[in-house]
């Protein structure tokens, strides 16, 4: 007599639902900004998130990265575990460092795979233990600048800061982060705005002034070395920049001089072909300066530098700086 | 011993991917019911607002240990996606792949059956009812004497009604199908009730075997009449084996997916072992030997596995709704004789 049985499968996928865990945190190290007040930042992964923050400006950098991670994840009687970042696809390698099943029993026949849609890290069975995992990650930089303003008038007026919580959102997936106010147990942060440098020769014979039109001009020492001598070309500092960031928000230039390293040449009208060199890019055409360093007369500096030292460069052009 | 149900069991195909190789044969990577992603991918956020099509290949198999065979098969969903997409199947063939079933990876021209939901209550004997389907611009699911399988069968096989019927005309007005059957309903059915209405594929009966014996010898035969061969459900993989004569008496067995099966002599019934599942892909009977066999002489046969193949076809309008677990549920129903 015949018998009628049946079985179903559910099938089941997200549509999507392949969420991307995202992740703020701290950039540390060069940041291409258009401002040097401005702090960086990283959003794990580089994907196309929309990116916001609660007060002042975020601006995308256009920076991407990717770092190498190893981390160790456990998993706890299941089968799948995440990272703590997204791995990029086909960067992950996994090494075992212990399992046991349900029984307690050591288990050494488990294999994993990196799962691309979810981002998960994937064990052939259900287990209890901890993984080894290497992989790639990679990252976009935003830059952020918090909102300042004038507090106060005349004699006792300041300048205060406000910061943000960041805030990314991607596929149903949404991640912040908040963003502290400068250590205030330090009184003052310092800045590097600017350098001025000029160039100068050297070689197993003595150090000389460097010609105006390298290489072929006119050497500007007396016993300039001869053409063809091994040589070595050095840039000297003969003033440093920078701004110090009080804890109230207040925002003040100083400078540092360096006077025994004004050029060894044997005319005193001897004047080297200075630069300026800026530490952020397109400083001087930052239409945000004003806002943000107000009690800081840029044009004032500027206007020193060129007649401290005559035909200074990179004055116009902050594009200049390194 | 009869088939369990346990022992219908569905596998991915060999090939998976997006081009025109996806499918092929049997894999030995079981389909597990709820598994995410267990056939289709995820659809990225990309994806769905632009749309697409997928095909992905899977085949029912009896792993019944007794080599039963499985009759009077049906294929049917029971179940359509929660989401905007739109998932059908149709019939396959052992070994064939995207390619040869659609060229351009969207569009094919076969029959696809899927499921859709009872759009107005029905009353017993009736024999005309409509079905809400989901997109028939996309895909028809119901033909002119095609079965049919209207349930209210919260689980396949639980509490509820299930009536199989013949179509006798369905006409459609957008996404309505208004179907007239041969004979009339037994049970009424609800809306309400959750009462789903699938097409159904008929598929042939279900069970390992071996045929197509064709013998290159002067000398040497082999009665595959009397002593047939014994494929295993569980090991058996539909293939061409080729059995070369290293001697007179013994031989190498390569199949054609398989690869290398080991040696055999004529003086031993040979089951070459699937390791997959530890299990003989077939055996060769001993007795079936005749004749005067010599080195460099074959034996060839088909060896054909205990599975249906089926494509599930997934489209994706652009701009479909984000859902978490979309899922859609498909069925097999046999009888153990």
């Amino acid at each position: 007599m015949a018998q009628v049985l049946s079985t179903s499968q559910q099938v089941s996928f997200g549509v999507g639902d392949g969420r991307v865990p995202l992740r703020w945190t701290p950039h540390f190290g060069n940041c291409v900004s258009t401002d040097i007040a401005a702090s960086c930042f990283r959003l794990y992964p580089d994907v196309e998130a929309i990116a916001r923050v609660s007060i002042g400006d975020l601006e995308y950098t256009g920076r991407r990265g990717q770092e190498y991670k190893t981390e160790y994840i456990t998993f706890n009687d299941s089968d799948s575990a995440n990272t703590q970042y997204t791995p990029i696809a086909g960067s992950v390698d996994v090494d075992l460092s212990f399992a046991f099943d349900s029984n307690g029993d050591v288990l050494v026949d488990i294999s994993f795979h990196h799962n691309a849609d979810t981002g998960e890290i994937v064990a052939s069975a259900k287990f209890t233990g901890a993984i080894r995992v290497e992989y790639i990650t990679a990252y976009r930089i935003y830059s952020y600048k918090p909102y300042v303003d004038r507090l106060g008038t005349g004699i006792s007026s300041g300048y205060y800061a406000e910061y943000g919580t960041l805030v990314a959102f991607y596929q149903g997936n949404i991640t912040t982060y908040t963003i502290e106010p400068p250590e205030v147990t330090h009184p003052q942060r310092h800045t590097e705005l600017y350098r001025v440098v000029s160039k100068y020769i050297t070689n197993e014979n003595g150090a000389w002034e460097y010609p105006d039109t390298w290489p072929a001009g006119t050497w500007p020492d007396a016993g300039a070395p001869a053409d063809g001598d091994a040589l070595s070309i050095h840039e000297r500092v003969h003033e440093v920049g920078y701004l110090q960031l009080y804890a109230s928000g207040n925002v003040q230039f100083n400078k540092y001089l360096a006077r025994n390293e004004q050029p060894k040449v044997a005319i005193p009208t001897y004047s080297p072909s200075y630069e300026a060199k800026w530490t952020g890019d397109n400083i001087l055409d930052s239409s945000d300066w004003s806002r943000e360093y107000a009690s800081v007369d840029l044009q004032s500096i500027i206007s020193r530098l060129e007649s401290e030292y005559p035909g200074i460069s990179g004055t116009d052009n902050a594009n200049s700086g390194s | 011993m009869t088939i369990l149900a346990a022992e219908l069991k569905l596998y991915k195909s060999s090939v998976v991917n997006d081009i025109g190789s996806n499918g092929a044969g049997m894999s030995a990577n079981q389909i597990v019911t709820g598994v995410s992603n267990n056939i289709f991918p995820n659809i990225p956020q990309a994806e769905r607002l632009a749309g697409s099509t997928k095909y992905r290949k899977a085949f029912y198999k009896v792993a019944n240990d007794a080599d039963e065979t499985l009759a009077n098969c049906k294929v049917f969903m029971t179940k359509q996606t929660p989401s905007t997409d739109m998932v059908t199947f149709f019939a396959g063939t052992q070994t064939e792949v995207r390619s040869t079933v659609s060229a351009d990876g969207i569009t094919d021209t076969k029959d696809h059956y899927g499921v859709g939901d009872l759009n107005a209550d029905v009353s017993a004997a009736a024999n005309v009812f409509d079905v809400l389907v989901e997109n028939d611009a996309v895909e028809t699911i119901f033909r002119d004497g095609d079965e049919i399988r209207i349930s209210d069968q919260a689980t396949l096989g639980g509490a509820g009604n299930e009536e199989f019927h013949t179509i006798n005309t369905v006409t459609y007005v957008s996404n309505v199908a208004t179907i007239t059957i041969v004979g009339t309903l037994a049970n009424a059915f609800t809306t309400a009730g959750g009462t789903h209405v699938a097409s159904v594929l008929s598929v042939s009966d279900i069970v390992s075997s071996g045929d197509t014996f064709a013998v290159t010898s002067t000398a040497g035969t082999y009665d595959d009449t009397t002593y047939p061969l014994l494929a295993d459900n569980i090991g058996a993989v539909e293939e061409t084996v080729t059995l070369t004569f290293t001697s007179a008496t013994a031989f190498d067995a390569v199949g054609s997916i398989s690869g290398a099966m080991g040696s055999g002599a004529i003086g031993g019934d040979f089951s070459p072992n699937n390791a997959d599942f530890t299990k003989p892909y077939f055996t060769l009977s001993t007795a079936g030997w005749g004749g005067t066999w010599a080195t460099s002489d074959t034996l060839v046969f088909e060896v054909r596995a205990a599975s249906t193949p089926l494509w599930c076809k997934r489209h994706v309008p652009a701009g479909a709704t984000n859902v978490s677990g979309n899922n859609f549920k498909i069925a097999l129903r046999g009888e153990s004789i």
